[in-house]
């Protein structure tokens, strides 16, 4: 075993891997602060500082930082106000249908952004927006009442879809609660309301400060829903600017080296917040204690705002998966535009479907599946290492590591803790038989866990597959923002709706399979 | 003070349900310091949720003095923060986001009822300090104390209001063992000279018979004995409840007549009870150290020969395996001159046995 900081031979490949690793993560990164000293043509640029110069200069990148903020505040307020309650009350509460609510919001998850942004633009588009046009007929009016080709409905819709994660940040932090904290407050006679303000909450809050950071630096760097929303209208965020930087406009040549200055300023803006951000996780464990005793937070009575709970729930999932969702099927069905009418739903048609598979093929569904086969398989091998390096070995500069390790967000945490969990129990029993007949089994439903989610979550990513694919390695989500970006908004809904139900069967097999494993006997 | 009667409290699992308190009645009078005892999982802290407002029982009531707490035939269910009880836990939950001085402060500050002027609450608080030892802490964060401290605010935070009813739920058992002694020792004191009722929760025999006035041994979410710790260490009415409070020698015989049992160890002179007739069988109990060692044989009644078969010395005393004929005594003495294979008598004072009739 490694001690003192010596690495010993069998230590020997775990390291290796866990560098090659952490060399994967740094190589984009490093690269991208390369390049932006850069300008002119790939391989024969020259250095220079212009490009600073510019991001310093330049009021339309102020403009857009402008954008940024306010989007990504009101995004991340807008998730956190309505996950926060929604977590608790799933943790500590008689919620009816808690265990729905769980699975609906991994739906939310894995759908990408930018299929609840079409949803949007669909209803509430100022030109063909579904709801737009049926207000305008139910009370005359001259013009549309809501454009959702703005910087708020951008926020709106965001907003919606960053509940997730927050909530799956939260959800552990109030499950694991020690109850008596809030009894001994009721038993010094205190009342709920206040118990909740002066207990509850400050005992939550550098969790619900660490969530609000996470989501931030996350809806900083989201493309998806202000590429749909924002284009029509021309309202840049960062990501959407880099996308129009690197993507050839007619009569300019990409603007690599800028685009890389930007990513660069947003890349050292967003590592800073990480910092702080695992500070305050640190933090909040301190406060958070997980008894010994393993009493189990009493659940909670919700009483007469039970139902009046429900209904923020449901409106919350109309909003943020129904309604979307419903008016893609719809629009996959019609033949061209109209308005929901017995007219309309008698000229539905599948030809749609038949457009999806006839314009390229089976060549984006099969890309996406080798895609969901490779990509766990690749994250698992590399940060379980990192993971084992971090949290049992005792070699120096292992912090580094964790903390190279934590620069792209998109290593999701969930993935990272729940291999540290494996590592950490696997190099205890070192001895086979123990590992096999023990520790294995009690850990499969953790690692296959962790595998579907990052299969789940490598078929739902977007803004990759729109940055970096071609013709020949086209994915899926990638083929939906092609089709509608070419207004083809008919074919592209029926794409969105064929993956929608993609995810929907892999998040039912995944949320199977994890059920058996976890039961005595299952496999 | 406290009376309950015929509780029930059940707990749904998966295939079924738990009765973890079953048609349970109790009364804790006025000013006294009753102990639950029970091994883990046999309901006490249940019962103790229950009264403080925490736990909702199925069946029957609880009235704190005059007061109807919960009744299920009148679905009267108060809230916990309105029962004017005071809780200890386990965990002691102090806030560790709040000094000593805002834990302490809390009940008299944020309760619904009853608050203070801030000059009062500094003066209550101090002298609330004052009785757990911790003047000077006021400024501490509660985060930083060990786990003595933090037992110490859990204790002034309970009693600065003057509650009704003090509950303790096993308040000592995160303590390693010297400071539960002594924390079981303020304890004992303070309740005493504040006369405050108090119900304590606890799976420690010794903690148990230490602080009670009267305890209740517990068992299957039953009360199997009331009584004084002495008089049901001496006199226990079963044989449960004579282990639960301590190791018990036993054996197993048949009633001679004549105030006499026959044992493998031979006849043995006891008090028999009235219904054990000659020819029934009796279990025979006493504890190691009313068993007497010497090393000189001894004729007189009750007393047998045997041979040193294990030696524990335990500082204050020794604890001694005796073998006597086909069966084994424990015997706990100060004599420390035997050692293993020493011939011994065993003197077993007749009136010290513990005997109860076998029911086949």
């Amino acid at each position: 075993m490694a001690s003192q900081g010596k690495v010993s031979r069998a230590l020997f490949p775990v390291v290796v891997v866990a560098l090659s690793g952490v060399v994967l993560i740094l190589l984009p990164l490093l690269a991208t602060g390369w390049i932006s000293f850069m300008v002119g043509v790939p391989g024969y640029g020259t250095y220079t500082l212009a490009n600073y110069l510019q991001v310093l200069l330049d009021p339309f990148g102020y403009r857009v930082l402008l954008n940024t903020l306010l989007f990504a505040l009101g995004s991340t307020a807008m998730a956190l106000v309505l996950a926060a309650p929604l977590a608790w009350s799933v943790a500590r509460t008689d919620l009816p249908y808690r265990a729905a609510v769980g699975f609906l919001l991994g739906m939310v998850l894995v759908i990408p952004g930018f299929l609840q942004g079409m949803g949007w633009a669909l209803m509430l588009s100022p030109n063909i927006g579904i709801l737009n046009r049926a207000l305008i007929e139910l009370f005359g009016l001259e013009e549309a009442p809501v454009n959702i080709y703005s910087l708020s409905g951008m926020t709106f819709a965001q907003g919606l879809s960053l509940v997730p994660p927050a909530f799956f940040i939260l959800s552990p932090v109030f499950l694991g609660m020690d109850s008596s904290f809030e009894e001994a407050a009721f038993l010094s006679g205190a009342s709920k309301l206040r118990t909740f303000l002066r207990v509850n909450l400050p005992l939550a809050a550098p969790a619900l400060v660490a969530a609000a950071i996470y989501v931030f630096v996350l809806s900083f760097a989201l493309f998806e829903v202000p590429a749909v929303l924002g284009f029509p209208d021309r309202i840049f965020v960062f990501s959407t600017m880099l996308y129009f930087f690197v993507h050839i406009q007619q009569g300019t040549l990409p603007e690599y080296g800028l685009a890389a200055a930007y990513g660069s300023v947003v890349m050292i803006v967003s590592v800073l917040m990480a910092t702080y951000y695992a500070k305050l996780v640190k933090q909040s464990r301190r406060f958070v204690t997980i008894t010994g005793k393993g009493r189990r937070g009493k659940t909670l009575s919700l009483g007469k705002w039970r139902s009046l709970a429900f209904s923020v729930v449901s409106v919350y999932f109309i909003l943020a998966l129904v309604l979307p969702m419903l008016v893609l099927v719809y629009y996959s069905f019609l033949p061209f535009f109209k308005l929901p009418s017995l007219d309309a739903v008698s000229s539905f048609t599948f030809k749609n479907y038949v457009n999806v598979y006839t314009r390229q093929g089976a060549r984006p569904l099969i890309n996406t599946g080798i895609l969901i086969t490779l990509v766990p398989m690749a994250v698992v091998l590399v940060a379980m290492p990192i993971s084992w390096l971090v949290v049992r070995s005792r070699l120096r500069g292992r912090f580094v590591i964790d903390n190279i390790a934590f620069l792209p967000l998109a290593v999701p945490r969930i993935v990272l803790s729940v291999s540290l969990l494996y590592i950490a129990l696997i190099s205890r029993n070192l001895i086979p038989r123990v590992l096999r007949r023990i520790t294995a089994p009690l850990l499969k439903p953790a690692l296959f866990g962790a595998w579907f989610w990052i299969m789940l979550l490598s078929f739902r990513e977007v803004t990759m597959a729109v940055m970096l694919s071609s013709a020949d390695s086209i994915v899926f989500p990638a083929q939906i923002w092609v089709l509608w970006n070419r207004a083809l908004p008919h074919d592209a809904a029926a794409a969105a709706v064929m993956l929608a139900g993609i995810a929907l069967i892999l998040m039912l097999v995944t949320r199977r399979l994890i059920q058996r494993l976890s039961t005595p006997g299952g496999f | 003070m406290l009376s309950i009667k015929r509780l029930t409290k059940q707990f749904e699992v998966p295939g079924g349900s738990i009765r973890a308190v079953r048609d349970l009645d109790l009364t804790v009078e006025e000013g006294s310091f009753f102990v639950l005892l029970g091994p883990s999982g046999c309901g006490k802290s249940t019962l103790l949720r229950c009264v403080a407002g925490l736990e909702q029982p199925e069946e029957g009531e609880i009235r704190l003095g005059e007061r109807l707490v919960y009744s299920a035939r009148d679905n009267v269910s108060v809230d916990p923060e309105d029962r004017e009880v005071a809780m200890v836990f386990q965990t002691y939950a102090v806030w560790p986001h709040m000094t000593v001085f805002e834990n302490v402060a809390f009940p008299l500050t944020e309760a619904k009822k009853k608050r203070f002027p801030s000059a009062q609450v500094a003066a209550k608080v101090k002298e609330a300090l004052v009785l757990v030892r911790l003047s000077g802490f006021e400024r501490h964060s509660a985060a930083t104390l060990s786990g003595g401290q933090q037992q110490r605010v859990a204790l002034a935070r309970a009693l600065i209001r003057e509650p009704k009813l003090l509950l303790m739920d096993e308040p000592l058992s995160n303590l390693d063992a010297k400071l539960r002694e002594e924390m079981r020792d303020e304890i004992k004191e303070l309740t005493r000279s504040l006369g405050v009722t108090t119900l304590h929760v606890t799976h420690d025999q010794i903690e148990a018979m230490a602080l009670a006035d009267l305890m209740a041994v517990m068992y299957d979410g039953k009360i199997l004995e009331i009584g004084q710790p002495e008089a049901l260490y001496r006199n226990p009415g079963n044989r449960s409840v004579a282990e639960f409070l301590g190791r018990t020698n036993w054996l197993s015989g048949v009633v001679a007549g004549n105030g006499t049992v026959t044992t493998e160890m031979g006849l043995v002179k006891c008090p028999l009870p009235n219904r054990a007739g000659p020819g029934s069988r009796a279990s025979l109990g006493i504890r190691p150290e009313w068993v007497e060692l010497t090393a000189e044989p001894c004729q007189s009644a009750n007393s047998f020969a045997g041979t040193i078969e294990g030696r524990m010395f335990l500082g204050d005393a020794v604890l001694y395996w005796v073998r006597v004929g086909e069966s084994r005594m424990m015997v706990k003495t100060t004599l420390t001159e035997f050692s293993i294979g020493s011939r011994v008598s065993v003197v077993v004072p007749a009136e010290r046995w513990v005997v109860f009739s076998e029911t086949a």
